[in-house]
């Protein structure tokens, strides 16, 4: 029996792991013979070391992580595409801890808390990308998403943090009720919460009756609760505010790793549960209005934050393209979209962290970088237009074939809205390049150079973004492995 | 609880043993496991150290990154090991299947 708990090693270290820094953080930050040292860049390494570690155990041991598929009582399952959620997921975690340390020290910010709980929350996502029940769904939520909660406020000198966090408390507390709620319509009604029960109760099932609304009113509740976490619209009201009080790292994190968890989790809940056809109308709704929203109202924005926060909800637009469709080609595009999307986010915010040194808030501060730091600006220029969906970028890949999905399964009004929505978006994302090459510099501008962790993550990470479309068919393959692994 | 091993693939090397016990899975490792242990807890010791320079807390820093060092590397070479008897990795293919 003790041979299970292979199947989840790298859960098992990582919150041990999570454990031991905890322990070293409290021991000697309140330590006099130490002289109360400042924790967060020590604890920020090793935390670094244990998510790399966590990806070791993962990645070297993928076919062994399968010998419990169903695991505890069926409330996990592992296959393939749980191991390329999670290898994603830890990537993403290793990029936004190697971006922070500079922002630890710029910011004097002192509370090694931070890097404790980003770990905590990884974990829980780790296990909310292998939930098989509702129960451990909805639990690996509220995990990761009390750990959100407290490092969106983790500046506390800040007023700006402290109120970011307070939003999301309350947000995220209430979209966590409706998700809950609709759990329980569904157990209510159908007296289960294993996705395969549900699966066998719903395949074919006629929505009819009063036990046939209250499945219908938990399915809709449960997406709503969904749209909520990944900022869809209309549930996207407090991504902007959240995203730009809390601190850059924070931001960075809150894009990238919860998107990846809540779309497995959707994709489980949704393709396991037969329910496709009852939320594709629903997503289909989302996916336009985010696009739409995504691309209108970034135009109005004048901070870097703000408007990388609306591109977010308009790339969650696109990347609901994927499931919109209903097909395997489409579940695949979502995989490739999610991917792309974490590496473009990973690179445009360790390039905002980087702009943080010259103190640019603003686009309008942006102005001369190009003359200042013409690599940098060369790299975000390269960043945007891959958000742009100019080809041949990592992102008109992503773009594409998300476009190519929505219209192979008659969708046609998506894929055209896509591309409109996709034209109006490159006017900001070019004003952001037209800024750094054209621009005046509203105050002096002093160069400083960037730290070696950040250089070494833009460096990898716009490679891929630039040379991907050189040679695509391991990811194409490997995604298209992974929607089968959902269908089978 | 669940405790049957069923895997969702098959192994593809001959299996020597379905469910090791635990002594049997430490007593396999082979040199390439305990490198990959001392390895690992190295590379950890270092990274603790390293960077407990700037607060001032080498020691302490070095054994927290051993610790997590030690435990992540046993944990690789256990799997590595365990993965060995039950037929997921290459093994030497000896027909000692279930101690028979």
């Amino acid at each position: 029996m003790f041979n299970l708990f292979l199947a989840v090693f790298p859960e098992i270290f990582i919150i041990n792991a999570t454990f031991i820094l905890l322990i070293h953080g409290v021991v000697f930050s309140t330590s006099k013979k130490y002289d109360y040292p400042p924790l967060v860049s020590n604890v920020g390494w090793l935390g670094l070391l244990s998510v790399l570690i966590t990806l070791l155990l993962l990645a070297a041991g993928a076919p062994l992580l399968t010998i419990a598929h169903l695991f505890w009582n069926n409330f996990f399952r592992r296959d393939n595409f749980t191991y390329f959620c999670q290898i994603l997921l830890l990537l993403s975690t290793a990029g936004t801890i190697s971006m922070c340390f500079d922002f630890f020290e710029q910011e004097r910010f002192d509370a090694f808390e931070f890097i404790v709980l980003i770990l905590l929350s990884t974990c829980s996502m780790l296990f909310m990308i292998s939930a098989y029940d509702l129960i451990a769904m909805y639990l690996a939520i509220e995990l990761q998403s009390l750990c959100f909660y407290v490092i969106a406020a983790s500046k506390r000198k800040s007023e700006f943090s402290t109120g970011a966090g307070l939003k999301y408390l309350i947000l995220g507390a209430f979209s966590s009720g409706i998700l809950l709620f609709g759990c329980s319509m569904i157990y209510g009604s159908t007296g289960a919460t294993h996705f395969d029960q549900l699966a066998k109760i719903l395949t074919g099932y006629e929505i009819t009756g009063a036990r046939s609304s209250g499945i219908f009113m938990g399915i809709l509740f449960i997406a709503v609760g969904f749209l909520f976490k990944i900022t869809a619209v209309p549930f996207h009201m407090w991504a902007p505010d959240i995203y730009e009080g809390s601190p850059t790292p924070v931001t960075a994190f809150l894009s990238i790793a919860p998107k990846i968890s809540i779309f497995a989790n959707i994709l489980r809940v949704f393709i396991y549960g037969s329910h496709v056809a009852t939320l594709q109308q629903i997503f289909f709704f989302c996916s336009i209005a985010s696009m739409i929203l995504g691309a209108l109202a970034a135009m109005a924005q004048t901070k870097v934050k703000r408007l990388l926060a609306y591109s977010s909800i308009g790339h969650v637009g696109y990347i609901c393209i994927g499931f919109s469709c209903g097909t395997i080609e489409g579940i695949q595009s979502l995989l490739i979209g999610i991917f792309i999307y974490a590496l473009m986010t990973i690179d445009a915010f360790a390039i905002v962290l980087a702009l943080r040194q010259t103190r640019v808030k603003y686009i309008a501060d942006l102005g001369a970088l190009a003359k200042t730091n013409p690599i940098l600006a060369i790299t975000f220029s390269i960043t945007m237009f891959s958000y742009a969906g100019i080809p041949p970028l990592a992102g008109f890949c992503s773009k594409f074939y998300l476009f190519f999905a929505a219209l192979g399964c008659g969708a046609y009004f998506l894929a055209s809205v896509g591309v409109v929505t996709s034209v109006i978006g490159c006017f900001y994302y070019i004003r952001l390049v037209k800024r750094m090459f054209f621009g005046t510099p509203r105050t002096w501008i002093l160069y400083e150079p960037m730290d070696r962790n950040k250089s070494l993550l833009l460096a990898m990470t716009s490679s891929f973004i630039t040379l991907f479309f050189l040679y695509p068919s391991p990811l194409f393959s490997v995604t298209h492995q992974m929607a089968l692994s959902l269908y089978l | 609880m669940n405790t049957d091993i069923t895997a969702s693939a098959k192994p593809e090397y001959p299996v020597l043993d379905r469910n090791p016990p635990f002594t049997k899975v430490c007593g396999n490792f082979n040199t390439l496991d305990y490198l990959r242990f001392v390895t690992i807890t190295g590379v950890s010791v270092t990274v603790g150290y390293l960077s407990g320079i700037k607060p001032g807390l080498k020691g302490p820093s070095m054994v927290t990154g051993g610790l997590i060092g030690l435990m992540g590397g046993f944990m690789y070479a256990y799997q590595n090991s365990a993965g060995r008897l039950m037929g997921f990795f290459p093994n030497d293919g000896s027909s000692d299947v279930d101690g028979s």
